[in-house]
C-alpha cells in the first residue's frame, strides 16, 4: 500500500469516528471513546463483501482534504483546541464563493474562469494565498493558518493521490460546513458546539 | 511576535518547501514517435483477425504496435457493457497472425490495487513508453453511470501479464466525478506524458492532461472550447504542434470536431469542424512516418455501419477519403490505430459489439478508395 492509499483509508476512519462522536456525544467520555476508535479501525481494516467500509467511502466521495482530516482529528482528540469558528462574513465568502469558483465550470457550458487548474501550479497558487493570509492573519487566526501550513507540507510530500493543491485545502464537505456556519451561528452540530470554552484567537 | 505571525511564518516555510519540491508543469515539447524499429514483416494487406471471444459483449479496443511486427490489443468484455463481470482482455498477435489472449484486469483486482470499491470497468487505453514499459489507463465506476467514472493508471513490465498500481487521476474538484479516456497518450519531453481525456458530467468536454513520468497530474487544459466534444484523439505534427480530432456528441454539429495546439499542448484552439460527418462516434488518429495523418472514422450522420480511413498530407488542413474498411448493416465502431515496423499499420475496432477485429495493412491499401 502506498502513502496516498494509507492516507485515504486513515482519513475515512477518522471521518467515521468523528461522525459517531457527533451523533453520540457521550462517546467522547472516558473509556467509551474506545468505541468510535474501534469502529474506525474496523471500517479501515475489515472487508464487507469485498472492500472495507473505508474503501467503499473512498469510492463514493474520495479522500477528504488534509485540512478536513486535521479538523476532524482535533475534534476527536482535543476539541478545545479547534480553531476559531470563522465569522459569518468569512464563512459566507468561503462557503459560497469558493464552491461557485471551483464547481461552476463543471456546470456551465462556457465557463469564464476555472480556478481548479491553478492548484497544479504551486507558485501561482501560493503567491496570492500568502499575501492574503499575511494581510488577514489576525482575523484568520493562528490555528487556521497552522492547518493550512500542514496541508501545504502534505502537498509537498505527496500525501494524497491528487497533485492539486486545492484538494489538500478544501473539499465539498468542508465547504458545505462553512456554508452551514454562515447561515446558522448556533447550529447544534457545528464544530463550535463541541468546544467547551471559546477557542483562543 | 503574535501567534498569528508565527503561524504565518510556518506557512511561509511550508510554501517554500512545496515550491522547492513542486514539479514543473507545462510547457513541454512533444516527442514525434515514428514506427517501431524492427524487421518489415510479410503479410497480406488488409488481413483480418477476429480476436477470440467467450463472452457476449466486447468493445473499446486500444492497440500498440510491437517491434517484432506483432501487436498488443486491449478491450473490455463481459456479459454486457457496464456489467459487473466486465474484464479488461488483452491479446498479443504475432506477425503470422496467431493470437494469444488473456484476462489482463478484473474488477476485484483493481479494487485491491486501488483500495476502493469499484462497480464496473470501462474503456482501456494501452501505451508503450520509450523504456518499454506498458501503461494502462482504465476507466472505472464506483457509483452511478459513466458520468461517475474515474481514470486509473497502471504499469506493466511484461507487456500486460502483471500490473503495478500507479495512481488514480484526480482531475475534478467535485468528488473527482466523470473523467474518461479513450485514445492513447503522446510522449512529451523529459519523460512526461500528454493524455487526452474527457469529462461527461453535465457537459462533455475534452481535456489535455500532462502527467509526470510517474503518472502524477501536472496540468490539465481544455482542448475544445467551441461547444461539447468528447474522446479527443491527438497526433503530434512536430515538437510544438499537434492536432486533435474529436467525437461530436449529439446536439452539436454532426461532423468530426478538431482543435490544434502550437505550444505542445499548453493551450488549444478550436478549429472549424472537419468536412467529415460524425454520428456521435469515436475516431482514431495516427501520424505516419512521413508526417501525413491517418484517421479512422464512421463518416455517417447516424449509425455506425461504415468505417472508413482518411488521409491528410497537410497536417489536417484537408482530408482525402481512403479505404472503406467496413460497410454493412452491422456496427463497426471505436477504431484504434497503431504503427508497426516497415510501413505497416494496425487498425482494431468493435465488430457488432461482440468481437474485436484487427486489420493489418500498408499505405497503398489505406489509400485505395474502393473496398
Amino acid at each position: 500500500m502506498n502513502l496516498p492509499a494509507a492516507y485515504g483509508l486513515f482519513s475515512q476512519g477518522v471521518l467515521v469516528a468523528a461522525l459517531l462522536c457527533a451523533l453520540w456525544p457521550t462517546a467522547r467520555r472516558g473509556w467509551v471513546m474506545l468505541i468510535p476508535l474501534n469502529v474506525a479501525v474496523i471500517a479501515i481494516l475489515v472487508p464487507i463483501g469485498g472492500p472495507s467500509v473505508a474503501e467503499h467511502l473512498r469510492a463514493v466521495w474520495g479522500d477528504p482534504a488534509v485540512v478536513t482530516t486535521l479538523l476532524l482529528l482535533v475534534y476527536l482528540v482535543a476539541p478545545r483546541r479547534l480553531p476559531q469558528r470563522p465569522s459569518r462574513r468569512v464563512a459566507l465568502g468561503l462557503g459560497f464563493v469558493l464552491p461557485v469558483a471551483l464547481y461552476s465550470p463543471l456546470v456551465l457550458s462556457q465557463p469564464l474562469i476555472d480556478l481548479y487548474p491553478v492548484g497544479w501550479h504551486p507558485l501561482g497558487f501560493l503567491s496570492p494565498l500568502l499575501v492574503i493570509v499575511f494581510m488577514l492573519r489576525n482575523r484568520i487566526g493562528p490555528r487556521w493558518i497552522c492547518l493550512m501550513a500542514v496541508a501545504v507540507l502534505a502537498f509537498a510530500g505527496g500525501l494524497m493521490e491528487s497533485s492539486n493543491l486545492w484538494d489538500y485545502l478544501v473539499d465539498p464537505g468542508l465547504l458545505v460546513g462553512l456554508a452551514v456556519c454562515s447561515r446558522a451561528r448556533s447550529s447544534p452540530v457545528s464544530l463550535q458546539s463541541v468546544q467547551h470554552s471559546p477557542a483562543a484567537p | 511576535m503574535s501567534a498569528a505571525t508565527r503561524a504565518f511564518l510556518l506557512l511561509l516555510v511550508a510554501a517554500t518547501v512545496a515550491l522547492w519540491r513542486g514539479a514543473v508543469g507545462m510547457p513541454a515539447t512533444l516527442v514525434v514517435v515514428g514506427s517501431p524499429t524492427g524487421s518489415p514483416q510479410m503479410f497480406d494487406s488488409g488481413r483480418i483477425i477476429d480476436l477470440p471471444q467467450e463472452v457476449p459483449a466486447a468493445h473499446a479496443s486500444s492497440i500498440v504496435g510491437l517491434r517484432d511486427g506483432g501487436v498488443l490489443v486491449a478491450w473490455f468484455a463481459g456479459t454486457r457493457e457496464g456489467a459487473a463481470d466486465v474484464t479488461i482482455e488483452m491479446a498479443r498477435v504475432n506477425p503470422e497472425g496467431d493470437a494469444e489472449r488473456w484476462t489482463a484486469l478484473r474488477r476485484t483486482q483493481l479494487e485491491s490495487l486501488s483500495h476502493r470499491a469499484i462497480r464496473k470497468l470501462g474503456n482501456p487505453v494501452i501505451w508503450l513508453d520509450a523504456s518499454g514499459q506498458l501503461h494502462l489507463f482504465v476507466v472505472s465506476v464506483s457509483l452511478g453511470g459513466w458520468s461517475g467514472s474515474a481514470v486509473n493508471h497502471l504499469t506493466s513490465h511484461n507487456l500486460g501479464r502483471d500490473w503495478s498500481w500507479g495512481s488514480r487521476l484526480i482531475l475534478s474538484p467535485l468528488l473527482n466525478l466523470s473523467t474518461l479516456v479513450r485514445t492513447p497518450p503522446l510522449q512529451l519531453a523529459e519523460g512526461s506524458i500528454g493524455l487526452p481525456c474527457y469529462h461527461e458530467f453535465l457537459h462533455k468536454r475534452s481535456r489535455w492532461v500532462q502527467l509526470s513520468a510517474d503518472g502524477r497530474v501536472l496540468d490539465s487544459v481544455p482542448i475544445y472550447r467551441a461547444g461539447d466534444s468528447l474522446q479527443p484523439a491527438v497526433a503530434a505534427l512536430d515538437e510544438q504542434r499537434a492536432l486533435a480530432v474529436m467525437r461530436a456528441p449529439s446536439g452539436g454539429p454532426r461532423q468530426v470536431l478538431a482543435a490544434s495546439t502550437g505550444n505542445a499542448g499548453g493551450s488549444w484552439h478550436s478549429l472549424t469542424p472537419l468536412d467529415i460527418p460524425n454520428p456521435d462516434s469515436s475516431v482514431a488518429l495516427l501520424r505516419l512516418d512521413d508526417g501525413a495523418l491517418l484517421m479512422a472514422a464512421n463518416p455517417l450522420q447516424s449509425g455506425r455501419g461504415v468505417l472508413q480511413l482518411f488521409l491528410s498530407a497537410n497536417g489536417g488542413g484537408s482530408w482525402q477519403a481512403g479505404r472503406v474498411v467496413e460497410s454493412g448493416a452491422g456496427e463497426y465502431s471505436y477504431p484504434a490505430l497503431a504503427l508497426g515496423p516497415g510501413g505497416v499499420f494496425h487498425l482494431s475496432y468493435t465488430l457488432d459489439r461482440t468481437h474485436i477485429r484487427l486489420r493489418t495493412f500498408d499505405r497503398e491499401w489505406a489509400e485505395a478508395s474502393a473496398p
